[in-house]
């Protein structure tokens, strides 16, 4: 049934509330959360179902009865694969515990969007690629655009004019080279079909407009001065870039709603300055088969396949950038090359290196996760520990070598001395995926915790004991056991062939379950000993979580030193894997640059 | 200037034979525009391409694949290599590659470096030669630093200062096979050894060996006039004809020597073969030999060890076999099966001794008779 179609009046108020929230996201799918699922209705549901090979169902409502399909809340994997499908998925959530609400329907409401530009979820991002979202605005003098990438925190920008080179043309350049896989429009351009046509023959970014007036000067320019909470746009060099400055309100403002305001790691906007880079159209870019090839889709015979030796994630991004942005300043391009000249000269100075770059993990996307808190746990705080730890050893490494360059260069990395160790002492190292189920904390951190589980621990022991003061009482050893699960709780569980010896159940046994050979029963006591251990367990994991909480937010007020340092590691990679693919060719290759005589 | 430069990518691909390097040499005064001419699959786009990437490998601030190299900083890349259609912009091979060069001549600088990877292919051989002359010139004007790679070797008198020919070779074997050098020098050719590719690429005969005389027609007198007076006719003159006889004379004659040496290669192998058969059947008649002797004397033990269980074995075969002819036929006397059968249940074989057993046996056996 069409949406128009449905009458708002005759839907029961759960489904009332699913109206209001579908009319405000129209392109979208809902995915309505309701107990241990999300459920799909209408339209939605049977696109869903099309699109996963789910079961679609019917619900009867009154004469008439609306399609329904549903996923498990856990199942991740669906959500991935209508992400991956270029579905925009709008999520749901049950804001309140169902079981404190009686006599009215339960609060929901919108906690994320999904699209596949603003995924940050690890498995649903290819781990040596960024995940850029891209915006583009069009004006009579030229174009503006923006790029930005939640899991690493980037974000550029740049605009370009008419009166210059051709700007579509360089559009199409730099919209190759970010390779982005989700691109905003205002509404008015979205009606340009020959500027769709020219971005869809260069990738399958999927393409969404959006409300023309979050690209309006003033509100782009206001939602950045709000956001980057900076007094006018000269910190960022943007004051003269009224395009590039609507690109990004634009971008901004999208990235704001999919993520309900929470974009934490967004810390400033580069412009990028064209002069600088080598500018390689998107002909070239195809025609030298740089990153991607020209025949298959196999990826060996491009310059990136040759030159990615760098093993780690955060290397190879930053590898594709460079590939793509080659630089043209002569002192830079010398500066990197007399680096990688004193790698190759010392061998244990980069095989000293190379063993502790090797290890550090992707600590861009580890710190960009733990800065959406919702989907992030005690094992994404133990892989930045894990990675942080490598620092000061890189730095030490490299301070042994008395390379001008390379100390300048490490100067500035801080050690995280701070950071590393409150992980170390608070963090299980072999913590859970859960955040809200305990065994987080370590022993000894905190002592109320401690203390709890101590509780637990007796209260377990006091189980036992009761078990073998009422063994005793009836002077039987086999068939009688207190056990546990989740219905019941703890209970008595006796065998019939023990009750036969048995003469007279007592009272204050309460007979709870008859089983095919023996009953179980609960006793007042036990049920005041079960709800000690309860509470202490409830208590550790929310006292755990809250702890886990606390530090989370430590480490992510470290942020943006962190970035800072892990984009000095990846160059680091980058910079000894140049050295390495030399001494892969045959014979020993020598450079020098003069500049050009004009 | 780039000294026994390699193309980064190939080099590694190729493991089977050595890629060969070869030196580029660019400036603003004496050689800005280099017409690089030689045959197909010579190694021009590769060494076009080659170019253009250790210029960018050398701004990534990284060491290039050659011997030695001192490169200026280029501020833009433009290619115009290879096309083909685009039906769903509906652009056609000739406009594709007509846009691009018209950007690369709107927005080029001198400090550009520009590939073209042959140009104005699309269109007849007049307008395309024209176009490329005019386009070549306007480079040179231009200043940027260009490398051109052509088939029209009438571009190769092309006279303006800053413009040097180079060409890739192609050797010419006697038998009219080809061998490639892939290295670059100085000087213009005007050979392509297109059909030649033709030939490798398994265009049929026929087609090939007209090729050749059509090719002999347009080199020897004014080009196309003779051609297409002729054309249609489909006569194959004999010169090429007999050439070609001769070439397939020679590869027979190569083949037939081939055959010989194989087959005399065959019959060795044969002989070999039907002396181990031999041999084998030799071993195989041992095995069976002493495979009986195995059995014979397992019989034996078997035999003497335990003499009871084998009698008890054969009763068991005679109890169940003996039902068959009862069911079969059907004028059995019933009270005869009947009265069979209860002395049969009767049997208490635990408590027999084995004589007990065979005496049994035989009178149950006597009893059959009288049934049938």
């Amino acid at each position: 049934m069409p949406f128009e179609d449905i009458k708002f009046k005759e839907l029961t108020p759960m489904m009332q509330h699913w109206y209001s929230v579908k009319k405000k996201y129209p392109d979208t799918i809902l995915a309505y959360r309701m107990g241990d699922f999300y459920e799909f209705f209408y339209d939605d549901a049977v696109r869903v179902s099309n699109l996963l090979g789910i079961t679609l169902t019917k619900r009867k409502i009154g004469s008439d009865s609306y399609p329904l399909a549903g996923i498990p809340h856990h199942a991740g994997s669906y959500l991935n694969n209508l992400i991956n499908l270029g579905e925009t998925v709008v999520i749901v959530e049950q804001l309140e515990d169902p079981t404190t609400v009686k006599g009215r329907i339960v609060k929901r409401g919108v906690v994320r969007i999904l699209s596949p530009g603003t995924v940050i979820e690890p498995d649903m991002l290819k781990s040596n690629e960024n995940n850029y979202i891209c915006s583009i605005v069009k004006e009579r003098k030229g174009f503006g655009i923006a790029f930005a990438d939640l899991s690493t925190g980037e974000f550029v920008t740049t605009e370009f004019f008419k009166s210059g080179q051709d700007p579509l043309e360089k559009i199409l350049s730099i919209f190759s080279q970010y390779n982005p896989v989700e691109v905003i429009v205002p509404a008015e351009l979205k009606k340009d079909e020959h500027f769709f046509l020219l971005l869809t023959d260069l990738n399958d970014a999927l393409i969404k407009s959006y409300e023309d007036f979050v690209f309006n000067f003033d509100e782009a320019r206001d939602l950045i001065k709000r956001h980057f909470n900076i007094s006018n746009l000269n910190s960022f060099d943007l004051e003269n870039c009224e395009m590039a400055v609507q690109a990004s309100g634009g971008l901004l403002a999208f990235l704001k709603e999919t993520q309900r305001d929470v974009i934490p790691n967004l810390f400033k906007i580069n412009l990028l300055r064209e002069e600088k880079v080598l500018h390689l159209d998107y002909i070239t870019q195809r025609n030298l088969e740089l990153v991607s090839s020209l025949w298959e889709k196999g990826k060996d015979t491009t310059l990136y396949s040759i030159f990615n030796q760098t093993h780690t994630p955060m290397g190879a991004r930053l590898l594709k950038k460079i590939i793509l942005q080659p630089l043209t300043d002569i002192n830079e391009i010398n500066q990197r090359i007399n680096i990688v000249q004193k790698f190759k000269d010392d061998v244990f100075l980069r095989s000293e290196l190379r063993e502790e770059l090797k290890v550090i993990g992707d600590l861009e996307r580890f710190v960009n996760r733990i800065n959406y808190s919702r989907n992030s746990n005690a094992r994404d705080l133990i892989n930045i520990k894990n990675s942080l730890e490598k620092i000061p050893k890189i730095k030490k490494i490299l301070e042994k070598s008395k390379i001008p360059e390379i100390s300048k260069f490490i100067d500035k990395i801080d050690d995280f001395r701070e950071a590393r160790s409150i992980i170390e002492v608070s963090i299980k190292d072999d913590a859970p995926p859960t955040v809200k189920e305990g065994h987080l904390i370590k022993v000894g951190f905190n002592e109320k915790i401690d203390e709890l589980r101590d509780i637990l621990q007796n209260g377990k022991n006091y189980v036992l004991d009761y078990e073998k003061q009422q063994r005793d009482r009836w002077k039987v050893n086999s068939g009688f056991k207190v056990g546990h699960n989740n219905i019941l709780g703890y209970y008595i569980q006796i065998t019939l062939k023990t009750l036969r010896y048995i003469t007279k159940i007592p009272e204050e046994y309460i007979e709870r379950q008859t089983l095919k050979n023996a009953k179980r029963y609960t006793t007042k006591e036990l049920k005041e000993l079960e709800e000690k251990i309860v509470q202490a367990e409830e208590q550790i994991n929310d006292l755990e979580y809250e702890i886990f909480c606390t530090i989370r937010e430590k480490i992510v007020r470290e942020t943006l030193k962190i970035l800072e340092t892990a984009k000095k590691v990846a160059i680091l990679m980058f910079l000894l894997v140049l050295q390495k693919l030399q001494k892969n060719t045959t014979t020993v290759a020598q450079k020098s640059i003069t500049k050009v005589k004009s | 200037m780039i000294k026994g430069g390699r193309h980064p990518v190939v080099e590694q691909i190729r493991l089977y034979d050595k890629f060969i390097p070869n030196d580029c040499y660019l400036d603003t005064e004496n050689e800005q525009v280099l017409i690089i001419t030689g045959p197909n699959m010579a190694g021009k786009s590769t060494y076009l391409r080659q170019v253009a990437l250790i210029c960018i490998i050398a701004q990534m601030g990284c060491f290039v694949p050659a011997k030695s190299a001192t490169i200026g900083v280029i501020d833009q890349i433009f290619t115009r290599i290879g096309a083909s259609d685009d039906l769903a912009r509906k652009l056609s091979t000739f406009m594709i590659e007509m846009t691009e060069t018209a950007k690369i001549l709107n927005f080029v600088t001198k400090k550009s470096l520009v590939i073209i990877d042959e140009l104005g292919r699309g269109t007849s051989t007049s307008d395309g030669q024209s176009i490329a002359l005019a386009t070549l010139e306007k480079l040179h004007e231009l200043k940027a630093k260009t490398l051109f790679s052509t088939h029209y070797h009438q571009l190769t008198e092309i006279n303006l200062p800053r413009i040097k020919n180079y060409h890739l070779d192609i050797i010419e074997n006697d038998d009219g096979s080809i061998n490639f050098i892939r290295k670059l020098q100085p000087g213009s050719t005007d050979k392509s050894y297109g059909i030649h590719i033709a030939k490798l690429a398994g265009i049929p005969d026929d087609v090939i060996i007209r090729a050749f005389e059509i090719l002999d027609q347009i080199e020897e007198k004014d080009p196309f006039k003779a051609t297409v007076e002729e054309n249609g006719n489909g006569r194959l003159t004999n010169k090429y004809y007999d050439k070609f006889i001769q070439e397939k004379k020679k590869a027979l004659e190569r083949l037939n020597l081939d055959l010989d040496v194989k087959q005399r290669e065959m019959n060795k192998c044969e002989a070999e073969l039907i002396k181990k058969e031999r041999e084998l059947g030799k071993k195989n008649f041992e095995v069976e030999k002493k495979k009986e002797i195995l059995t014979n004397l397992k019989d034996q033990s078997e035999i003497t060890n335990k003499p009871e269980i084998s009698i008890k074995k054969e009763k068991k075969i005679v109890q169940t076999t003996f039902f068959k002819p009862i069911i079969l036929k059907e004028r059995a006397d019933n009270e005869n099966i009947e009265e069979l059968i209860r002395k049969i249940e009767d049997i208490d074989i635990n408590s027999m001794t084995p004589i007990d057993a065979m005496k049994k046996l035989i009178e149950l056996k006597e009893k059959t008779q009288n049934i049938s």
